[in-house]
């Protein structure tokens, strides 16, 4: 069969019952509307966290023994690191000077010499800094002679992560959630259609009608509901966003290349939902 | 190569008679068959018997004994794809058959040429070809709501002849149709069979369609 039949057979679908097709689209809409914003809430979420642990930072401490061109290699072997975007090193006058600083006093005053080690501290690229990725440094950090110690709060960000890991999850669940019941609409929108049409089925099947013929058409309006829904929720979001929401907190929008593929998924949600339905009613009586 | 079939029709079914298919002499009775080319009356069948063949043929229902062959071909032995796909070579009227509602006459007649995969020129050529033949050219955009009772039988039967079908399964064609239809009616269902097309007629008691009917 033709494409003109399907358009043919899409329309008088429509006609056949509108207010059906109008309610499957506008909640279909606001089901995608909740996903792209889950979809938002959860950049913004990763962004923030990849933000908050960019922060973090890790410092080395060198024993008195290393020589000065060692030092010095440590530093440029660390510097040479792509991931690492600063290294600071902090001299045992240095060191010595901000601990009084942090103290109030001089408490090494007393002291015949200075036992504070020397050390270099390292800032990270954003979505470098993880458990995984810092152990691994401190491992390699550790191999060097005369390195006495990588320290970093370790705790502080284990947990971060598992918290991070934990609102991923809730919003991943939540996205299903979304995806599911889209997938739904559509195989009701679908098995109403379908129901409705079981003489006009019977006929076309008596004529030489095959299952595809019939069900064809219902998986293109589940494609159509799918992308049309879709990009009517991400036009509903951006608007809202732009006339009532411009407020100071940075949105994390997809860029457009995401958009329009989450579009072509949304058709391929909803092609699923009208086939489900469509076996169901078409398929099982041949 | 064209296959050559030897019968477009047979029906070795319990559908066909109220007897058993053996006779008293224990000889299996002959089964209801036709040839390509071949017009046939079939009078001796009860309207019900008729009905339940058609559904058997339409896949409405299942044989509960003996076979329906369609075009070589015996219906319960071959999967159901295969036998819609030999549905689409197939015209039939009466029976379960009915016009289908959300579409216009126009529509109706095209649909058996485009399960048949006619390119859209052919479609509309046969279309138009069919209209003319049974002077439905006035009809063609309308629903089928709008149509009378005669000008429904006359759709359904030019429908049933739109695409060229190889088996014709006529059911009372001719019953409720005014003069002028029936003669056209009678006039395309002779000439079938010269095209090679079999064509069997159930219970058309008046004749006309063995002696050449009424001309207009």
């Amino acid at each position: 069969m033709s494409a003109g039949f399907f358009a043919s057979e899409f329309k008088r679908n429509l006609k056949r019952s509108p207010f059906s097709h109008l309610g499957a689209l506008v909640m279909a809409t606001v089901l995608f509307a909740l996903f792209d914003l889950l979809w938002i809430g959860s950049k913004v979420a990763d962004d923030y966290f990849e933000k908050l642990f960019a922060e973090l930072q890790a410092e080395v401490f060198f024993a008195d023994h290393v020589s000065e061109s060692q030092f010095d290699s440590h530093i440029a072997e660390l510097r040479d690191n792509e991931q690492i975007t600063r290294v600071e090193v902090i001299s045992k006058d240095a060191a010595r000077q901000r601990l009084r600083q942090s103290l109030g006093r001089d408490f090494l005053l007393e002291n015949d010499s200075n036992p504070l080690p020397r050390s270099a501290t390292m800032s990270f690229e954003r979505g470098f800094v993880s458990t995984v990725a810092l152990d691994s440094l401190r491992r390699a950090c550790l191999r060097w002679d005369g390195a006495l110690q990588v320290s970093y709060d370790r705790s502080w960000l284990s947990e971060t992560e598992e918290n991070q890991r934990l609102i991923g999850n809730a919003l991943g669940a939540l996205l299903i959630a979304t995806l599911i019941g889209a997938t739904l609409n559509a195989a009701l929108l679908a098995g109403l259609v379908a129901r409705s049409k079981t003489r006009h089925f019977n006929q076309l099947r008596m004529l030489g009608a095959g299952s595809s013929t019939l069900g064809w058409p219902l998986i293109l309006e589940g494609a159509l509901l799918g992308a049309l829904s879709a990009g009517l929720s991400w036009a509903a979001v951006l608007y809202a966003q732009r006339r009532w929401f411009d407020l100071d907190i940075e949105w994390a929008i997809p860029p457009t290349d995401e958009i329009a593929m989450f579009v072509g998924a949304a058709a391929v949600v909803g092609a699923l939902g009208s086939a489900l339905a469509a076996r169901m009613a078409i398929w099982r009586k041949g | 190569m064209e296959e050559t079939i030897e019968h477009s029709l047979e029906l070795h079914t319990e559908l066909c008679f109220d007897q058993p298919e053996t006779d008293a002499s224990g000889e299996t009775r002959s089964p209801l068959a036709l040839k390509p080319g071949e017009l046939a009356v079939v009078n001796s069948l009860a309207p019900r018997q008729v009905t339940e063949i058609l559904r058997t043929i339409l896949g409405l229902r299942r044989a509960r004994a003996g076979s329906i062959s369609i075009l070589g071909e015996d219906l319960g032995r071959i999967s159901r794809r295969r036998a819609q796909i030999i549905r689409r070579r197939l015209g039939i009227s009466g029976g379960p058959v009915e016009l289908v509602s959300e579409l216009t006459v126009e529509e109706n007649l095209a649909l058996p040429c485009a399960l048949k995969k006619y390119s859209k020129k052919q479609i509309r050529l046969r279309v138009e070809r069919i209209a003319d033949i049974f002077a439905l050219d006035e009809l063609l955009k309308l629903s089928v709501g709008q149509l009378g009772f005669v000008e429904r039988r006359m759709v359904i039967l030019a429908r049933a002849l739109a695409h060229d079908p190889e088996l014709i399964l006529l059911e009372t064609p001719l019953v409720g149709l005014d003069e002028g239809s029936r003669s056209l009616a009678i006039q395309e269902i002779r000439r079938l069979p010269i095209s090679g097309a079999a064509v069997m007629v159930f219970n058309d008691t008046s004749e006309d369609l063995e002696t050449g009917g009424t001309a207009a």
